[in-house]
């Protein structure tokens, strides 16, 4: 098991590795300039490129980033003058992780009982009406649902605060709008997943021996329905966690979401770089984790582990 | 149990959610702002959120207390001499920043300034309107030659290379007081947080968390206790537009500037005022007078080929169209400019253009120029992949082919992208937005059509603008400035150096018994001694 885990490390290593080197070349090729402005005099500019080392060549840029990263510098935003994209991360990661999982926490909940009910309810109105929810909540984006809801409980029923972070009031609102797209897709997922379930033998054992309803659906079929769907737990909650940018702007929430927009429309290199290494670095760590997850809840893949080793 | 834990849920679920918005302290004022101040260091902060906050908590030597009025501030007197070069200030005595004990003294004002024009530093705002700062800022002169000079602990001097009106000393990156041994505890990160920045204004900043809000508190050291008129202003970043509409009427924002009709009208249904409105800025084509290409540069280096460009837009139509809430512009200088006062009657070209004197115009220019309409070349469109950029440019474009039979060409671009082909030529016409200045555009637009300061960006050369330019800046009192600048801005309109379409207005709207508030001469919001 420890070469098994010792290899996939080595594999997520190098994979960071090879997302930052790409993202530096790929970043160097966007056209424009950060510090390009008409108010700014040319004699400044000139001065601020060469102060942040945009006058040197590409690939000294390159050896120069690799080194301080080693070091765990990721070097100054070139936009938020003063601020250190490790500090950027810091405060605003937190925010956002904390809004994601709540979220993903709502949706994964709902999702897969939505998904039950179709599934128990399979071609009667109950599996209608949720499939009916699941496709609008695919469908529609989030940039209107959102105001949306901010009109209609914010100001017209005034129950909830239209924007703001900091009380459980004010994650209620995001949170649903963030989830809802997830919320449809594990209804759907879970739903095709526990109708395959539903026609095995291992079921048809299970009610012969005249366990009670609830017990083979939740013993049963929700659990061996889960496996396939914990492959997306990693990506799932990667994404959920790094923040949106429309969600966060909408409701006026001080996330990293904001930050992987802005830092490319400003050309903010160090920004870009710190985030999608933060950002590689994590779904590689999740991934890993739902490998070993995996293992925990198939035991047909612990057993294959164990026999390579 | 199943159902009893539902039923706590649902009921936990229902307590939270009737519970009322915290209801705010009524000494507080919640202003929204669209961005993120992102640096309160003088030398670098250029949002208006960022200058909000300053104009708040960081005072100059002069006062700008708007309408182009300016009292004393932290100088309590003033003198220049007759060629308005070099100015004198007598600071008052026994000032302290916001801890109540470190006095601001002369030496300040001077730190200040050299930081700001640093060469080694790199700031975004150095600016070299002080003698000998461009020479020493190029490593061509020393610090000592710089045109600031203490006199002693209260006195300070300044001299310029062209006179200097009281308007110029209201800037915080070239004038405003900062303790240097205080900065210099935060080499890389002063003013990036509310710790790591020490002001002197009526206010000071309590929190900020960046991205979110800034609140600022009264400074209990300030020498005019007076003019903090609130317990707390606070700041949300991010509270503008539809965001804003829902707030205003949520009761979670108290002022935000609007632009457009359908939101101003949401909000003064439901019983908010507009108090104020001022130009933000003036909105058009720049135009490339060498052009992209040399066959480009061939039409629009030619006077009358671009005075028919000017006259075939029907500004009314745009505004009516796709810039709503924006004043069709007749000539440069915006309504809310101190220069358009001195000389209100001028108009440089009707606002819902002239077809027929358009086509007369491209008949003569086509003569000069030996060729025929068919021989016209597409011309280049530039704009930020916008789509409100894109719908204007769209109207621009049909009302060139109908008008004229000009055929041009949209190109949407990145921002970034946007500049760099501007600053480096790469375009015909841009369009984009210039703001005003103070005491007129002589001190930021007009300057880049000099051929002191020729770059690429306008494709500009013209010893008669120059001197024209030269002899409004060189003047020694305001009523000179703006007489000699009504000239230029005559020959800017005639020779179409750019095409000016419209002025974008913000309109400031708060409570109706909201009051005592304004925008400076400079254009920041000082709701300091706002009484309600």
């Amino acid at each position: 098991m420890a070469k098994y885990l010792l290899q996939k490390v080595l594999i997520a290593l190098a994979t960071v590795f090879v997302l930052a080197t790409a993202t530096f070349f790929m970043m160097k090729l966007i056209p424009g300039d950060p510090f390009a402005s008409l108010t700014t005099k040319i004699e400044v500019q000139e001065r601020q490129r060469e102060y942040y080392g945009l006058d040197k060549p590409v690939v000294e840029q390159y050896l120069t980033y690799m080194n301080n990263l080693l070091h765990g510098n990721l070097g100054y935003s070139l936009k938020k003058t003063g601020r250190t994209v490790v500090d950027i991360i810091r405060e605003a990661f937190p925010v956002s992780a904390k809004l994601g999982l709540f979220s993903f926490i709502i949706a994964e909940l709902i999702g897969y009982l939505f998904g039950i009910l179709c599934a128990q309810f399979r071609g009667k109105w109950p599996d209608y009406l949720l499939m009916i929810f699941a496709v609008l909540g695919i469908a529609m984006p989030s940039m209107v649902i959102g105001p949306l809801l901010r009109w209609l409980f914010g100001v017209v029923l005034r129950w909830l605060p239209v924007t703001g972070w900091g009380s459980f009031q004010q994650m209620l609102m995001p949170a649903f709008v963030l989830g809802l797209g997830t919320i449809a897709g594990n209804t759907r997922a879970m739903r095709a997943s526990m109708l395959g379930t539903m026609t095995q033998d291992y079921i048809m054992t299970a009610q012969a021996k005249g366990l009670p309803k609830a017990k083979v659906v939740m013993r049963h079929e929700f659990k061996n329905s889960l496996v396939p769907l914990v492959a997306n737990l990693g990506p799932g909650i990667a994404g959920v966690m790094m923040g949106s940018f429309v969600v966060e702007s909408m409701f006026l929430i001080p996330g990293l979401g904001r930050y992987f927009v802005d830092s490319i429309t400003n050309l903010d290199y160090p920004l870009i770089m710190g985030l999608t290494i933060f950002y590689g670095t994590f779904l590689v760590t999740l991934n890993l984790l739902v490998d070993v997850l995996y293992g925990f809840l198939d035991p047909r893949i612990r057993e294959a582990v164990k026999g390579a080793a | 149990m199943n159902r009893k834990v539902i039923a706590c849920l649902l009921a936990l679920f229902l307590t939270l959610s009737v519970l009322p918005v915290l209801a705010e302290d009524a000494n507080i004022v919640r202003i929204g702002m669209g961005y993120d101040p992102n640096t309160l260091d003088y030398a670098e902060v250029n949002l208006d959120s960022a200058n909000f906050v300053i104009e708040a908590t960081a005072e100059t030597l002069i006062r700008d207390i708007g309408n182009d009025e300016y009292v004393p501030g932290l100088a309590e007197s003033w003198e220049k001499s007759e060629d308005a070069k070099t100015w004198t200030f007598h600071l008052r005595e026994g000032l302290t920043y916001q801890d109540g004990e470190t006095p601001i003294t002369a030496e300040d004002f001077r730190y200040n300034l050299m930081r700001t024009i640093d060469p080694e530093a790199a700031h975004g705002n150095a600016s070299f309107f002080i003698a000998g700062a461009l020479a020493y800022y190029e490593g061509e002169g020393t610090a000592e030659d710089v045109g600031v000079k203490v006199i002693d602990d209260y006195t300070i001097e300044y001299t310029f290379e062209n006179p200097a009106y009281e308007s110029t000393f209201t800037s915080v990156s070239l004038f405003g007081a900062l303790e240097q041994a205080y900065v210099e505890q935060y080499p890389e990160t002063w003013g990036a947080s509310a710790e790591a920045y020490l002001a002197n204004g009526p206010y000071m900043v309590k929190e900020w968390v960046s991205d979110a809000s800034v609140s600022l508190v009264k400074n209990p050291a300030y020498y005019n206790p007076s003019l903090a008129t609130l317990d707390e202003i606070r700041v949300i970043v991010g509270a503008t537009g539809d965001t804003g509409v829902d707030m205003m009427l949520a009761g979670e924002l108290d002022i935000a500037d609007f632009t457009k009709p359908q939101q101003i009208q949401t909000l003064t249904d439901a019983g908010f005022e507009v108090k104020f409105d001022y130009i933000e800025s003036y909105q058009g084509l720049n135009v490339n007078h060498a052009g992209k290409t040399e066959e480009t540069g061939k039409f629009l280096g030619n006077a009358n080929f671009l005075t028919a460009l000017n006259l075939a837009l029907n500004r009314e139509a745009m505004v009516l169209s796709v810039r709503q809430g924006e004043i069709p512009a007749n000539r440069l200088t915006a309504p809310s400019e101190a220069a358009y006062a001195a000389n209100p009657d001028y108009e440089a070209w009707p606002t819902a253009g002239d077809p027929a004197l358009a086509k007369e115009y491209l008949d003569k220019a086509l003569e000069e120029l030996g060729v025929t309409l068919d021989e016209v070349p597409t011309f280049g469109l530039m704009c930020f992949e916008a789509q409100g950029s894109i719908d204007t440019l769209a109207v621009v474009q049909d009302m060139w082919l109908q008008t004229l039979g000009i055929k041009t060409e949209i190109e949407a671009v990145t921002i970034q992208v946007m500049i760099g082909n501007a600053m480096s030529g790469q375009y015909d016409f841009w369009l984009g937005g210039n703001s005003p200045s103070v005491p007129d555009a002589c001190e930021s637009y007009l300057t880049g059509f000099t051929t002191a300061n020729y770059t690429p960006l306008r494709g500009y050369s013209d010893p008669t603008f120059d001197a024209l330019y030269n002899k409004t800046v060189a003047a020694t009192s305001l009523e000179e400035r703006y007489a000699n600048y009504a000239e230029l801005e005559k020959y800017f309109c005639e020779n179409v150096l750019g095409i000016i379409t419209t002025w974008t207005v913000n309109y400031e709207i708060a409570p109706a018994n909201y009051g005592n508030f304004y925008v400076t001469s400079g254009g920041n919001l000082n709701v300091s001694s706002l009484t309600k």
